[in-house]
């Protein structure tokens, strides 16, 4: 039976906090991704070997991103950008295991993501400009922008909640109805699909944040 | 459609968590692993930069090294070159001096062969004149001049110094003392006997020569006194000729 992707499922109690099962899966992601990282990064070497050249790889590659896209120092943004883009990344491709849901197919994760970045893009474009030139960057070029501004402030964090929960959640559920359908290998090249799109709304999330944080921190509002 | 919360909240501090954790465990350590690296190729590039310098400043010191020893090689070159001239100069200058000290010596010894070889044939045609011109005098010519002669060989005992007569006066009384007159042709009697007269008249003493007839005298006589002889011949006179015609060549 397919469960409705809408829905959560609450599995015990944190004195009067409800734990989910997608809070859960976060945690044991949490706690594999920072074992992981922590065995990896423990005996790093001047010559690197394969997994540290890997690493080095994903973080060189964020950086070299966040500096293209920003045209700024990577430095403040790469533990936020890059933790977004691997949480991302990592819970989407939690789909190719079986009995587990990936985080961003509920909505309460995207959600939360999107209100991060909404959040954190105002924090580091005051952090760039001071408060009162970044807010009067909303009503330029004139004050008849500044509503509209303000809107797309909200519609593009909205945009980008919807955009990863409704790939994520369709890839799910596609696999499922497959699965149920047909049969146990039935959904491989289903999922060799959500593997692609999985990654490619990890970078698309990740690089549409940057854009955001970008355009808050330039001199004019260009995103 | 719901939305639960409570798992909003929650995920949203999980989130930042993951953030602070994967700062903490996998971008730090890369990124500080990474300056490293960086840290270590600069200090290499460094390294390597400041090795390159020493060794382009090595090479530069090799360069004026190099330089100075051609420019010393040169020096010392030119210097040889200059000694080997003046060498050349020296030996060609020596070699001239040697070769006119050659050539005079060989001048003067070929001038010194061509005059020995102009008196030996000086004395060569003296002789020969003189053998051509004994052959030349034929017998009636020296008789036609033998009494000419003899007169003037009385006249030369007569211009004989009166202390030279004296002494030959006194020889010709010594036992074995030589007193001849030898004459190219024999004298006739009225010659031989005034001869004889004038003899006496000029010694002053009696005279007694023995007369001798000697055909290699040509023409003319000689008195052969002990210490002297006297003679007015041609084979004289030809004689004298040719040892003044060698004395002139020489």
């Amino acid at each position: 039976m397919i469960r409705s992707p809408l829905s959560t499922t609450v599995i015990f109690h944190l004195g009067p906090v409800p734990i989910s099962d997608t809070v859960a899966t976060t945690w044991g992601l949490m706690a594999a991704l920072t074992v992981g990282a922590a065995l990896a990064t423990r005996n790093l070497k001047t010559r690197p070997g394969r997994l540290q050249a890997a690493l080095e790889l994903l973080v060189t590659g964020v950086q070299g991103q966040v500096r293209e896209t920003l045209r700024a120092d990577p430095g403040p943004y790469i533990a936020f950008l890059g933790g977004l883009f691997v949480f991302v990344a990592s819970a989407n491709l939690l789909s190719l295991i079986p009995g587990l849901e990936p985080p961003t197919a509920h909505i309460e994760t995207d959600a939360a993501l999107a209100a991060i970045v909404f959040c954190a893009t105002h924090w580091f474009g005051v952090r760039a400009k001071g408060l009162g030139p970044y807010l009067a960057d909303f009503a330029r070029p004139t004050w008849l922008m500044l509503p509209l501004n303000l809107i797309s402030e909200f519609t593009r964090a909205f945009s980008l909640m919807v955009r990863l929960f409704g790939n994520i959640m369709s890839g799910v559920f596609i696999i499922g109805v497959v699965l149920s359908l047909v049969g146990l290998f039935a959904p491989v090249p289903f999922m060799a699909l959500e593997l692609l799109t999985g990654l490619i709304q990890a970078y698309i999330f990740t690089v549409l944040a940057m854009v955001f944080i970008g355009g808050a921190v330039s001199s004019s509002r260009s995103a | 459609m719901q939305i639960d919360f409570w798992t909003l909240g929650l995920q949203a501090a999980n989130f930042l968590i993951l953030v602070w954790l994967l700062h903490r465990f996998l971008y730090k350590p890369v990124l500080a692993a990474i300056a490293a690296r960086q840290a270590e190729a600069d200090r290499l590039t460094a390294d390597g930069a400041q090795a390159r310098a020493a060794v382009e400043a090595e090479r530069s010191q090799l360069e004026a090294e190099r330089a100075a020893l051609a420019k010393s090689r040169d020096e010392v070159l030119a210097q040889a070159r200059s000694a080997a001239e003046a060498e050349r100069k020296s030996l060609l200058e020596k070699a001239g001096h040697d070769a006119e000290a050659l050539t005079a010596e060989a001048r003067k010894a070929l001038a010194r062969e061509q005059a020995e070889a102009a008196r030996t044939v000086g004395r060569r045609a003296a002789t020969l004149g003189g053998a051509i011109a004994r052959k030349l005098l034929d017998r009636d010519l020296a008789e036609a001049v033998q009494d000419h002669l003899v007169d003037q060989l009385c006249a030369d005992l007569e211009a004989l110094p009166a202390e030279t007569r004296t002494q030959i006066a006194g020889r010709l009384g010594e036992p074995g003392a030589v007193f001849e007159v030898a004459s190219a042709a024999p004298l006739s009697a009225a010659r031989t006997r005034r001869l004889r007269e004038r003899l006496e008249q000029v010694l002053g003493v009696p005279a007694a020569p023995v007369f001798r007839v000697d055909p290699g005298l040509i023409a003319g006589a000689e008195v052969r006194f002990p210490f002297t002889v006297l003679r007015r011949t041609w084979s004289e006179d030809l004689d004298r000729i040719e040892a003044e015609l060698v004395r002139d060549d020489a």
